[in-house]
């Protein structure tokens, strides 16, 4: 929900190939990414998304901090 | 919803993550670049290659827009209007792209419209084809290049090492001859020559002195023609005269005996060092012609194998084309077409010959013969065929198509749960093949055919003509099982000596000494010396071209136990042959 549009297509894609492969370029360190807010407005965030494997799957877990106005997305 | 259908759900999601999961792994290993963007242009997913491409990770791309991403990584004088070419180009197409002038990178980049979406979403394709364009770059360079040495060549008429008219300059010259022989009564005669053995004269003494000798000769032949005769040197060893205003045929035939006699002059290098002498030796066909119906280019053609059979003569004699020679041309060809045919329809007709027990008729083993046809479907005799094949090359296809044919036929009949023997024949360039050994044992192999089963008739000639290659290739044969028998005995020049040494396992007593040995008593005593010493040898002897009941009997009187020929069976096709009882009785005794 939280992911702009152009986003989603890759993210479904990208997990769906981290579920197969188990590898991953994203996670444990920060990312500053556009992020959909509620009210329809798109934001800049600080990304830190964490996974860990338990017996059941994969449990993943993030933090996002909402940058100030006018930050750019990494680049 | 209950537990079962949350259940059936989360299968259906995992299975759906497999499926994408082996879809983007799959696309990632392609070459190319591949982009789905939006109806926006935003980059919606990328494949690795792509972000090898531009450099930068798939999470950083999403969302951008392509367009600008594109304008950031072309040269400014190259760089794209991508919004341009989608509104002009819709339905999709492909450009190329210069990304990199030097050195040159190019980039195909293809865009199709994905349809089923509103708004329309993109595919691209991004190929870098520097390779591929620099490729047809040369080949249009080289073309361009090509394209000036033929006009400059068609402007040369001359040959730079003799000075004398080329190609060009003679058909010109036998144009207008041509011409001139449809005003006015005569004859014109074209000697085409051919230097004999020039090869050896350049890699003995070098191509210094192969030159040198052309110039000489050139020197000798417009000696030895009238002012208005016309040389000229085709290239490597050929020369060709043109002889105009003769009165009668004869006068070429003279001109030519001439100009043998000048051209075999001894001729010493200049500035070799060296005090031999080369003897020149020419061949000559002669084309002879009273009217201008024919074309230069033709009668050329016609004069060159004229000069092919003297030279296949070997006489010093110059040989005038005529009528029989171009039938056995256009009989050459039409025989070489249809093997080329048989080898493409992977047919080719096979006849089957019994060889039997002379003392009761039973069938002991069976001879296969390669029976092509021709364009008429009328068959071509061994003799003829197998010149054109070793001549022409084909001769090594035409025996592994020959082999694969006779395992076919050897399975028709089950000779193998019948314990009968096949026997083949091979030419004497296919024996003498390195590699025609292990091309046979592998062929039996493929087809589980026991190799003492196969029987490989060698004739005299093979191993006379090249004996250590075939005797290597013959040697390979046997020590893997197969027998070999010597066919068409006592016609050959084969030394006693080389029959104890050969590894043979029997030999085939030729037709002609059955024919004649009923009326011929030295003949007779001779197939009967040749029991007695295949006994001595320990060697198995079939009577080739038994034909009469006298020669049976004969036969049998001198201890000889098989025998193939008409009196049991002529060649039968396939079909025949397997109606072929156990025993076969005598047609007629």
């Amino acid at each position: 929900m939280i992911l702009p549009e152009a986003f989603r297509m890759a993210h479904q894609l990208g997990f769906s190939r981290f579920t197969a492969t188990e590898q991953s370029t994203i996670l444990g360190h920060p990312l500053r990414l556009k992020t959909l807010c509620a009210d329809g407005r798109v934001i800049v965030s600080e990304h830190f998304i964490v996974a860990e494997k338990r017996t059941e799957g994969w449990v993943f877990g993030a933090t996002l901090t909402p940058l100030p106005e006018g930050s750019e997305p990494d680049q | 919803m209950n537990e079962q259908s949350l259940s059936q759900d989360s299968s259906l999601v995992r299975e759906l993550r497999r499926t994408m999961a082996r879809m983007e792994l799959a696309l990632g290993q392609i070459s190319n670049g591949l982009v789905i963007c939006d109806g926006a242009g935003e980059i919606l997913w990328c494949n690795t290659t792509f972000e090898q491409f531009v450099g930068q990770p798939r999470l950083l791309l999403m969302g951008r827009r392509l367009i600008s991403l594109m304008g950031a990584l072309l040269p400014a004088e190259t760089r794209l209007n991508l919004d341009g070419l989608l509104l002009q180009r819709p339905e999709g197409g492909t450009i190329t792209a210069v990304a990199c002038r030097e050195p040159l990178q190019l980039i195909e980049i293809e865009w199709r419209p994905v349809l089923s979406e509103q708004p329309v979403p993109y595919v691209f394709r991004f190929q870098d084809v520097s390779a591929r364009v620099s490729l047809e770059e040369l080949r249009l360079r080289s073309q361009e290049l090509l394209d000036q040495q033929l006009t400059l060549a068609a402007q040369v008429v001359t040959c730079p090492v003799t000075g004398l008219p080329n190609r060009r300059g003679l058909l010109e010259a036998l144009d207008a001859s041509l011409d001139q022989l449809e005003h006015q009564p005569g004859w014109l005669a074209v000697l085409f020559c051919d230097l004999n053995r020039f090869k050896e004269v350049n890699d003995i003494y070098g191509h210094a002195v192969g030159d040198q000798l052309l110039v000489a000769l050139a020197q000798r032949m417009q000696r030895a023609l009238r002012p208005e005769d016309v040389v000229a040197r085709l290239g490597g060893d050929e020369f060709v005269l043109l002889c105009t205003t003769l009165m009668h045929p004869d006068e070429a035939l003279f001109i030519a005996r001439r100009l043998l006699d000048m051209v075999a002059l001894p001729w010493t290098p200049e500035d070799t060092g060296t005090s031999l002498d080369i003897l020149p030796e020419m061949s000559v066909g002669i084309v002879l012609c009273n009217s201008g119906k024919r074309s230069a280019a033709q009668i050329l053609h016609d004069a060159d194998l004229a000069r092919y059979q003297a030279k296949r003569s070997r006489s010093r004699e110059p040989v005038i084309f005529d009528a029989v020679m171009d039938a056995r041309v256009a009989r050459r060809q039409e025989i070489h077409d249809s093997l080329r045919q048989a080898l493409k329809d992977h047919r080719l007709g096979l006849h089957l010959q019994p060889v039997v027990r002379l003392s009761d008729g039973v069938l002991v083993a069976v001879e296969a013969f390669c029976r092509p046809v021709d364009g008429q479907g009328q068959p071509i005799s061994p003799r003829e065929f197998i010149a054109e094949a070793e001549l022409t090359g084909l001769i090594g296809s035409l025996g592994q198509l020959m082999l694969q044919r006779c395992f076919a036929a050897a399975r028709e009949l089950r000779l193998k749960e019948r314990g009968l023997r096949l026997a083949v024949n091979f030419s004497t360039h296919e024996l003498a093949r390195a590699g025609f050994a292990d091309d046979v044992i592998a062929m039996a192999r493929v087809h589980a055919f026991p190799p003492e089963l196969l029987t490989i008739e060698v004739t005299e000639t093979a191993l006379v003509d090249q004996p250590q290659r075939t005797r290597s290739e013959l040697e390979r044969l046997r020590h893997a099982g197969f027998r070999l028998v010597l066919d068409d005995f006592g016609i050959g020049s084969f030394s006693f000596n080389s029959l104890v040494d050969l590894p043979i396992d029997g030999l085939k007593i030729d037709h002609t000494f059955t024919a004649s040995m009923v009326t011929d008593p030295r003949r007779c005593a001779l197939v009967g010396a040749i029991l007695n010493l295949a006994r001595t040898l320990d060697l198995d002897v079939v009577a080739e071209g038994v034909e009469t009941c006298e020669q049976r009997q004969l036969l049998l009187d001198m201890g000889c136990r098989l025998a193939q020929g008409f009196l049991y069976s002529h060649p039968q096709p396939l079909d025949q042959a397997q109606i072929w009882p156990v025993q076969l009785q005598p047609l007629h005794c």
